[in-house]
């Protein structure tokens, strides 16, 4: 056994399709091609009026669509490496945004940067509770959730915010640089930022190494709690500077904004091979994973499916999707093949 | 539980006996606020006991994953669809007999998929049931987008209220059938999982797999039947919902896989698996009706009840962890 594994070492003997099936995230990505191949396929028999499926055009409005979904999950990313989950970002996304909404008032500077410190401050709150008591981050942060849902209610008083128009402000949402839009600019900033974290520094390596294995993490003087925390800290100015672009967007923050958003965010993490037990996970996977469920919804209204049928097909491609790497990962043997 | 904590120096220890039924001294406070502090709190109490009822299926059935060390998100929409498959079921064969036993079936269903997927294939099942959760929320909006979805006949509608309706005893406010029936089902599942096999076998399950299959328990098989019993029991919940508003409504599922977690952690019932009865999940169902109850008596917005059981959820989690450390 340790003599095998030292040759695979050496030489990986596997075909270079198996080699790439490897990677995490791999799946997602022939995943993607598929839907979007056959989108293309479909789209001019299901509507022949219409011009077909622009892949181009579509790659930028869906890139559009997704950016606080993308933002949020790259660094939710960061806090499922560690092993625990936040499920408090819909809310806080949505708190954030009446939080905005109401600062712009007060200039550009306030609302950008006050919004994404009351994000941080948010996720201190959820890293606290996680790491420095040590309790059950899905409980907890099903917790933190429905108080900063409730929260966001009693800011609102029920209704909506309307902030006053703010033109360097309202470009964040609504502006864009030659073709792309501002919001794509800033998540393709945020990717990389996060990618270089997790990839090129020691604070991004150790995450794994928490996620991995803690006990080996805190033996080799780890300290896994700050770091923990730090997570949710990003995670919660994160969901800030989303709540900015969705509120420059729209320029209006209502409590329903967000509600339930947290679960897409979840799934696009878990789907680019972020493994939810920890230890495990890339940014490119997540960019992959928030893009499927883009181009999922995107393609679908291409399709003319309705909502609900998108919502069934979404969860029945997902279903399959996490099956898929679990079984690739375990081999697991179905049960009606155990007998053979 | 039962046995009282014995210290070393032979003394009960009351700290500790208080603090492993934290929910039970919850209940109690709320119960003396209640009926001392709050007007009318005695005069509503059966509507609190019937609205329990429903909620309660849907955390029994809950709690029973929970106690294997799963977790079920999607129980919401699971009671959702079913609502909608016993509208449609009745419009069809006009037997509210048959449309029952479909929506169990369909219930079944759902619980026979989040179960395979997460005990024989091994997806993580909070990942999982957000996935499956997708696909029943689909299903029952594609019928109930217009808001609500309704027997077509009104002699139809009416059978199907009757049935929310129904008072087991003549005159008494809260022995409605719903009641009677979800009473049953709760003793029938104390009995279950105090005294029988299957019943020793999920709590192992939830404690420790590996000792479990070394003592000849099929663990994915007793984790299988716990959310096929959590579908069939949401499904339950389901048809009387749909029974108490006339119809299958798209708001029905939303929020209540939040609040029905929620109602077991508060009970007593721990992520881990391997602990808490239906005892917990009781206390739990009531600690969270009390208290809406409470609020809407001294007429607080709704919006309150989701911070208290937020709040509460946390304290009740903190509560936990110093105890727990103690121990260690």
């Amino acid at each position: 056994m340790i003599e095998k594994n030292s040759i695979s070492v050496a030489k990986d003997p596997r075909s270079p399709l198996k080699k790439f099936m490897g990677i995490s995230g791999s799946g997602v990505f022939i995943a993607l091609i598929i839907w979007i191949v056959l989108v293309c396929i479909l789209s001019p028999i299901v509507n022949p009026a219409g011009n077909g499926f622009n892949v181009a055009t579509n790659i930028i409005s869906v890139l559009k669509q997704q950016t606080y979904i993308g933002i949020v999950a790259c660094a939710l990313t960061l806090v499922i490496i560690t092993g625990n989950i936040d499920l408090s970002v819909g809310s806080m996304l949505t708190l954030t945004a009446c939080v905005c909404a109401s600062l712009v008032q007060y200039g550009f500077a306030a609302a950008v940067f006050g919004t994404i410190l009351v994000g941080a401050l948010l996720g201190l709150v959820n890293g606290i509770l996680v790491s420095g008591l040590q309790l059950n981050s899905f409980i907890t942060t099903l917790g933190t959730g429905s108080i900063y849902g409730s929260f966001a209610i009693i800011y609102c008083s029920g209704g909506s915010i309307v902030p006053p128009s703010l033109a360097a402000f309202e470009f964040l949402g609504k502006g864009s640089v030659g073709i792309i839009p501002m919001p794509v600019i800033i998540l393709a900033v945020v990717v990389a930022i996060f990618a270089f974290v997790l990839m090129k520094t020691v604070f991004g390596q150790r995450l794994y190494v928490i996620g991995a294995n803690p006990v080996a993490a805190r033996y080799s003087g780890i300290s896994a709690r700050r770091d923990m925390a730090l997570t949710y800290v990003f995670t919660g100015a994160a969901v800030g500077l989303a709540a900015v672009i969705m509120v420059a967007n729209v320029m209006s923050a209502k409590p329903q904004a967000a509600s339930g958003k947290e679960m897409e965010i979840i799934m696009a993490v878990v789907l680019g091979g972020t493994s939810i037990m920890g230890g495990k996970g890339t940014i490119l996977g997540t960019v992959l994973g928030f893009a499927f469920i883009g181009f999922l919804a995107n393609g679908s209204t291409a399709l003319g499916l309705n909502q609900y049928l998108q919502w069934v097909i979404m969860g029945i491609i997902l279903v399959a999707a996490l099956s898929a790497d679990i079984m690739k990962e375990k081999g697991v043997v179905l049960p009606w093949k155990k007998s053979k | 539980m039962e046995k009282k904590q014995v210290t070393a120096l032979g003394g009960v220890n009351y700290r500790k006996l208080l603090v492993d039924n934290n929910s039970a001294v919850i209940l109690l406070i709320l119960l003396v606020v209640g009926v001392f502090g709050i007007d009318k709190f005695i005069k509503t109490f059966p509507s609190v006991v019937v609205q329990a009822s429903l909620y309660g299926l849907l955390a029994v059935g809950l709690g029973l994953v929970m106690i294997t060390g799963n977790i079920d998100l999607s129980v919401g929409y699971q009671a959702g669809l079913a609502a909608v498959v016993t509208v449609m079921v009745l419009n069809a064969t006009g037997s509210l007999a048959i449309a029952v036993v479909a929506a169990l079936a369909a219930g079944a269903l759902c619980g026979v998929l989040n179960g395979f997927v997460v005990t024989q294939i091994g997806v993580s099942p909070l990942i999982a049931t957000i996935a499956t959760n997708y696909i029943f929320k689909g299903l029952t909006y594609a019928k109930t987008s217009t808001g609500s979805y309704s027997p077509t006949d009104n002699s139809l509608k009416d059978t199907l209220k009757a049935l929310y309706d129904f008072k087991v005893v003549d005159g008494s406010k809260f022995m409605t059938l719903t009641v009677l029936i979800v009473a049953v089902i709760f003793i029938l599942l104390l009995f279950v999982l105090r005294k029988t096999r299957y019943g020793n076998s999920v709590y192992i399950t939830g404690d420790n797999v590996e000792a479990g299959e070394y003592a000849g328990i099929h663990t994915k098989r007793v984790a299988m039947i716990t959310y096929i019993l959590c579908g069939i029991l949401c499904a339950l919940a389901g048809v009387f919902m749909a029974s108490r508003s006339g119809g299958a409504q798209y708001t029905q599922g939303d929020g209540m896989d939040v609040l029905a977690v929620s109602i077991c952690v508060i009970g007593g019932i721990k992520m881990t698996g391997g602990k808490g009865t239906m005892v917990h999940v009781l206390m739990g169902l009531f600690i969270m009706r009390i208290i809406t109850n409470i609020l809407n008596l001294v007429r607080v917005e709704a919006t309150y009840m989701d911070l208290t059981s937020g709040i509460l959820l946390i304290a009740v989690l903190i509560i936990d962890r110093f105890t727990s450390r103690k121990k260690a």
